[in-house]
C-alpha cells in the first residue's frame, strides 16, 4: 500500500468529523493537523481510529494512540503504514 | 473490598449521586444512591412537589457506570491504585443515546443503579443499563439507558 493511498483513504474517514470547509481537508498535505487545522474534536479521534482499524483490517493498542503527540496526517499514515508492514 | 465512591469519583457533593457500590468491576456496576431531603435541587424542582430531576438520573447512571467502571478499568489495565486513576485522567461526557424514563423518584429514595459494559477502548467507555427501586420486595425500574458514553482525557503533565 502506498503513502497516498492511505493517505486518500484516511481523507475520506474525515469527511463526516470535519469542523471546516471540506475544500480544506482536500488541499491538506501531510504536514496538516487534522485537529488543529481541520477542526476534528478530539472527543471524535477515538471514533476515527475505530473507523481506520475498519478499513484497513488492522488493530491499535491503547499506548499507540496515546503516544500520538501530535494528529498530523503524517503521524496517522507513519502508523497505519507500521501496522500493514 | 470494594472501594467508596466518594474516594474514587471527581464528582464530588453536591454533585455526587453514589453512595455505596454493591458490585464493580470491569464488566458491570451495581450501585446504590440514597436522596436527602435537602438535596439541592428538590428547592426549585419543583415548589412543593419535590421531584429527582431526570437530568440527574442521567448523571446518576453515568457516575455509577461510565465513571465508575472507566476508573476501574483504567487502574486494572495500568496496575495502578484505583484511587490514583483520578489523578491522571478526567472523564468527559462524551455521548448520550436513547433514554426512557418510567417512574419517579422523591426525597428519600433509594435508587439502584445497574450498567454493563458496551464497549471499552482508548478510554472510552460505553454503557447500557438501568435505575429501579425496591418497593414492597419488587423490583420497579424507573429509567432506562441504552447508550452512555464517556472519554478518559488525560491531564496536561502527564505521560
Amino acid at each position: 500500500m502506498e503513502r497516498s493511498q492511505v493517505m486518500a483513504g484516511l481523507k475520506e474517514i474525515l469527511v463526516p468529523f470535519l469542523g471546516v470547509d471540506k475544500s480544506k481537508l482536500d488541499a491538506a498535505a501531510e504536514t496538516t493537523d487534522i485537529n488543529k487545522e481541520l477542526g476534528v474534536k478530539s472527543t471524535d479521534v477515538v471514533n476515527i481510529v475505530l473507523e481506520v482499524e475498519k478499513k484497513w483490517d488492522i488493530t491499535f493498542e491503547d499506548e499507540e494512540i496515546d503516544a500520538l503527540n501530535e494528529l498530523t496526517f503524517k503521524s496517522i499514515v507513519n502508523l497505519v503504514m507500521s501496522k500493514m508492514a | 473490598m470494594l472501594p467508596r465512591p466518594i474516594n474514587i469519583l471527581p464528582q464530588q457533593p453536591p454533585f455526587l449521586f453514589v453512595d455505596e457500590y454493591l458490585e464493580l468491576d470491569e464488566e458491570h456496576c451495581l450501585a446504590k444512591y440514597t436522596f436527602k431531603d435537602d438535596e439541592c435541587f428538590f428547592e426549585g424542582h419543583f415548589p412543593g412537589n419535590p421531584v429527582v430531576p431526570g437530568v440527574i438520573l442521567i448523571e446518576a447512571m453515568a457516575q455509577a457506570g461510565v465513571v465508575s467502571m472507566g476508573i476501574f478499568s483504567i487502574a486494572r489495565k495500568k496496575n495502578i491504585p484505583i484511587e490514583k486513576v483520578k489523578e491522571s485522567v478526567i472523564s468527559m461526557f462524551t455521548h448520550l443515546g436513547e433514554v426512557d424514563f418510567l417512574g419517579m423518584v422523591k426525597p428519600g429514595d433509594t435508587i439502584y443503579i445497574s450498567c454493563h459494559k458496551d464497549f471499552f477502548r482508548f478510554n472510552k467507555f460505553e454503557t447500557g443499563g438501568e435505575i429501579y427501586k425496591i418497593i414492597d420486595g419488587e423490583k420497579r425500574v424507573i429509567c432506562t439507558h441504552k447508550n452512555i458514553t464517556g472519554q478518559g482525557v488525560k491531564l496536561k503533565g502527564e505521560q
